[in-house]
């Protein structure tokens, strides 16, 4: 299996390691550097007298090294990594050292562990007692939760009414202590998700001569979600997962595999954006079933240099289970146990994209069903890049019939990016997949229609 | 949440209905009393504050309507067809080689980047697509980078970056667009020096043309730089205007044009100098030996001097008089006292440290050899200066010198010196001119280099002594030994890296940086993908 620059360094969560990692992955420092289909191995001459032994596991892929760093992969697996990417030809020794079957054993015998564990854990009859009631503590603790939740939401209605008693013109006189009050109570009230939706408001102001449409815009839905709160009880099973979820009550992963359907598929990853924040690493992961047709979105943290808990790899195949969670429109999910299936070496754009009709007609289905939409997966043939006096658009020529028009889609991305776009389409209409804002697409990756080695 | 589906029969103005709204909403409803937008089906039960949030649903309802009936700009039918991007007509560089060009805009071995441009163009090979905006962005604000990219942008990066204004310099250096006057007429000073040198290589008579033109409009420090571009395809054609300008009040602009002038055949310039010169340095010749006689000019500097070029001061030489007859000396073909003489350059120089204007002697001839590229005495010069130890008169343009030499021609002077001090100390003479031979290393050179580098690697105690020395020249080998001669370093020492100390980073950074190299020089033989 040959491994992309893209691909290996999508394994490589910090910047700084990454960037340390360029600097090993050249051959003066290692030797007896080699690889079998599943393992690659060296040794990383360091600062210490003994040189750190560095192996990589290609199958999770998952990585070790002799050296102290706690941050995985350490340099010395990134660089190795990268040489695997860049010189295969580098890593010739053929035969696993000791060191790296020791390592290789014991990682097989905890993923063992791991997938008998289930089965294993009974639970003796005389802790049902016990159970019951810590049940009955946990059934407390949460009319608790919602009996606070609903006096914050009630606060917001309050502090909501009095912005539009004063005027959203007044708003841009505000300090940042009136909204960031506002979203403390909402915290210290369990309602996080509201409290980011009030933290962002200020930031409208500087997006654009339009910003109150925007404000208006942000405090309508904000207050649809509000009502839809407060009358909770009155809701179907789905929307008030989803009402839940956007006000901030998070669902942990076991519970969504638990009470969620599991949906088997061979998946490809479009795209992955990674987002930095503090030390805080967000890695947001489009998927699509290859069967189903289905698209998912898998957000993943790393914080300080840890791995992610999956390994996905852009335009990486994975055969297994995605659970969704649940909701009005359900985007988001958990990876189960997937098998990495190597990558796709295809070039080519992934069949099934939309013209931009279809698109918009999809996306006020998907609202009608889940007004508080963010984003849409998009997946859009025939549009070309085109720099237009506003910015970047996908331009769609008309077609033949006399009734249509050409139109534009606005492209939500920075200059370069755009540029970028416009370099593979070479003026002729590209696939494009992003994320449609009801606004605009924030494109995530294109593929031109002809590859460009079959380019004459 | 409301779930009564909006009746047919409503009339929805979403577009009007928000604008209204929004009009309320800035003012505020304590201000306001226009009343607002109703939605049917969305009415809320009345309350103190039901206009408040009624206008809040309202913009709730309206904001999900309005996302969900967006409708894409029409585009008007005159701007349909946007240009298309001609069909390729070179192969693009293969997968590694896209992946080190990657490398190479990621800033590893920035240095190598301009060279590997050349030589991809050399080679007919294009950079692929996916990376042409890297490099765009990466070139642009390196003007020396622009020339080499623009060759290699093929058809598609040739039709992007016309398109992008930022970019449209950067063609602008390649030779496509030769014919751009406006850049000529009103262009920066860069610009123009630009197209001056793409009009000077391939038609040198209407490059004068325009310069001499243009000339007269322009401050002294233009029209010295402007000036210089005759430098390109000189020829004699250039003496009037040179003449013309010799006779400018800028010295700047008289010592451009000044060697410039000198260099060409049969230029009256040079006769005079030489009626100047001649008779203060004399050969007297006896029976066992010969002596060199030199005198300073009897006269004081006046007007005629400078008709010639000569400055009254120049601080090259010390003393007013010895300036004089050092500017004389460093404008003549030092060729021609060798003949004058029929003495060898070697012969000469021995002769001239016997005197006791050694100093200026030799740093005249020195910067002479170098206007005149005099590879005969740039040898001689530097034979002589690093021949044995002797107490130096003056110091030398050694670099310069050295830059007139090949690197065979430099390699058979630094040999036997090497040769005769095999081993490594912060003192050995061969280490200053060994760091002064330039890229290709004659592959008996890097052997020999390497051999003492061994040897020197094997005694680990004694590393730091030549730490700084040795690292230097590691860092100057990067650079020149030839990517194929990447096993001949490589075999004999990275057994050695392990145990390095001081010198373990500069040794494998020129181990990587060969090994880099000859990627680079793999990846223009790769087919593309």
């Amino acid at each position: 299996m040959t491994w992309t620059e893209e691909q290996a360094r999508a394994l490589i969560t910090d910047a700084g390691t990454l960037k340390r990692g360029q600097e090993l992955a050249a051959p003066a420092k290692w030797q007896n550097l080699g690889r079998t289909d599943t393992a690659a191995w060296g040794e990383c001459k360091g600062s210490g007298s003994k040189p750190y032994q560095t192996g990589i596991d290609l199958t999770e892929p998952a990585f070790k090294c002799s050296c102290p760093s706690r941050v995985f992969p350490c340099k010395h697996g990134a660089g190795l990594l990268l040489l695997l990417a860049r010189q295969p030809q580098l890593l010739s020794g053929p035969t696993p050292p000791a060191w790296l079957h020791d390592w290789l054993d014991k990682r097989q015998q905890t993923q063992e562990k791991k997938t008998s564990k289930p089965t294993a854990a009974a639970q003796p009859a005389d802790l049902a007692a016990t159970e019951a009631t810590a049940e009955a503590a946990r059934q407390k603790r949460e009319a608790q939760r919602h009996t606070r939740m609903q006096r914050g939401a009630q606060e917001l209605e309050t502090w909501l009414v009095d912005v539009v008693r004063a005027g959203l013109a007044a708003t841009n006189q505000q300090p940042r202590s009136f909204w960031e009050n506002q979203a403390a109570r909402l915290v210290d009230n369990q309602l996080p998700g509201l409290a980011t939706v009030v933290r962002e408001l200020p930031g409208l102001r500087y997006q654009g001569a339009d910003w109150p449409a925007r404000l208006l815009a942000r405090l309508g839905e904000l207050y649809l979600l509000v009502r839809a709160f407060q009358r909770l009880p009155e809701l179907s099973e789905d929307a008030r997962q989803e009402v839940l979820q956007q006000v901030g009550m998070t669902l942990k992963k076991e519970d969504v595999q638990a009470t969620q359907p599991a949906v088997a598929d061979a998946w490809l990853v479009l795209a992955q954006a990674t987002t930095e924040e503090e030390r805080l690493v967000v890695r947001r992961s489009w998927l699509r079933g290859q069967q189903t047709g289905r698209f998912a979105l898998v957000v993943e943290f790393s914080f300080g240099g840890q791995p992610f808990a999956t390994p996905l790899v852009p335009g990486g195949r994975y055969a297994g289970e995605l659970t969704f969670y649940p909701g009005l429109v359900p985007l988001r999910a958990v990876p189960g146990q997937l098998a990495f299936q190597g990558l796709s070496a295809e070039p080519f754009a992934p069949a099934g994209g939309h013209g931009p009709s279809q698109l918009l007609g999809e996306y006020a289905n998907a609202l009608a069903g889940h007004p508080w939409l963010r984003e849409w997966p998009a997946l859009l043939s025939g549009g070309v890049p085109t720099l237009v006096a506003d910015g970047w658009v996908l331009r769609f020529p008309a077609p033949p019939a006399p009734s249509e028009q050409a139109l534009d889609l606005p492209l939500r991305c920075d200059d370069l990016f755009g540029w970028e776009l416009r370099a593979m389409s070479g003026g002729a209409p590209l696939t494009v997949f992003g994320e449609w804002t009801g606004q605009g697409l924030r494109p995530l990756v294109g593929w031109p229609e002809v590859v460009e080695s079959q380019l004459a | 949440m409301p779930t009564t589906p909006p009746t047919p029969e409503t009339a929805l103005r979403p577009g009007a209905d928000w604008q209204r709204l929004l009009h309320v909403a800035l003012l505020g409803t304590r201000q306001s009393t226009d009343p607002l937008p109703t939605l049917s089906g969305f009415a809320l039960p009345e309350t103190p504050d039901h206009r408040e949030k009624q206008a809040l649903l309202t913009a709730g309802v309206l904001t999900a309507v309005r996302k969900a009936g967006y409708q894409p700009p029409m585009v008007a039918p005159a701007t349909l067809l946007p240009p298309v991007a001609t069909p390729e007509t070179q192969a693009a560089l293969g997968p590694s080689g896209a992946q080190l060009l990657q490398q190479l805009l990621d800033g590893q071995y920035p240095e190598l980047l301009p060279e590997f441009l050349a030589t991809l163009a050399e080679h007919q090979r294009r950079v692929p697509h996916h990376l042409l905006v890297r490099l765009l962005d990466y070139a642009r604000a390196r003007p020396t980078l622009h020339r080499p990219t623009a060759a290699v942008l093929g058809q598609r990066g040739a039709w992007l970056a016309a398109q992008n204004p930022a970019w449209q310099t950067l063609l602008a250096a390649s030779e496509q667009l030769p014919d751009d006057t406006a850049t000529w007429e009103t262009g920066t000073i860069r610009q123009r020096i630009l197209y001056l040198e793409v009009q000077r290589r391939h038609n040198p008579a209407h490059a004068r043309e325009l310069l001499a033109a243009m000339l007269p409009q322009e401050p002294a420090k233009h029209q010295a730089q402007l000036l210089e571009t005759l430098q390109e395809q000189l020829s004699t054609d250039d003496m009037p205007l040179l003449e013309q300008y010799l006779a400018s009040r800028s010295k700047e602009v008289r010592q451009t044009v000044l060697p410039l002038l000198v260099r060409l055949p049969g230029n009256a310039l040079q006769e005079r100098l030489w009626q100047r010169a001649e008779p203060l340095a004399r050969l007297k010749s006896s029976l066992l030996s010969k002596k060199l006689l030199v005198e300073l000019p009897t006269t004081e500097w006046d007007k005629t001097w400078l008709s010639d070029g000569i400055e009254q001061k120049d601080s090259r030489f010390q003393g007013e008089k010895a300036a004089l007859l050092g500017q004389v000396l460093a404008l003549l073909p030092p060729q021609r006292w060798a003949t004058h003489w029929n003495l060898s350059p070697g012969k000469i120089l021995d002769l001239a440290a016997d005197t006791e204007w050694a100093t200026l002697l030799l740093t005249a001839w020195a910067e002479a050899a170098i206007v005149h590229q005099a590879t005969a005495w740039a040898t001689a010069l530097l034979e002589w200066w690093y021949e044995r130890p002797r107490k130096h008169p003056a110091t030398l343009p050694v670099a310069n010198l050295a830059r007139l030499l090949s690197p065979a021609r430099l390699t058979e002077l630094v040999l036997p010196l090497l040769n005769a001090a095999p081993h490594f100390s912060t003192d050995v003479r061969w280490l200053p001119l060994l760091q002064l031979v330039p890229a290709p290393w004659p592959e008996h050179l890097t052997r020999r280099v390497v051999e003492v580098l061994r040897d020197a690697l094997r005694k680990p105690a004694e590393l730091y002594r030549i730490q700084y020395v040795a690292s230097q020249l590691l860092d100057h080998m990067a650079r020149v030994v030839p990517a194929a001669q990447y096993a001949l370093c490589a075999e004999p020492l990275q057994p050695l890296l392990q145990d390095a100390p001081y010198l373990h980073n500069s040794l494998a950074r020129l181990l990587n940086t060969l090994h880099f190299r000859q990627q680079l020089a793999e990846a223009l033989h790769e087919p593309p993908e």
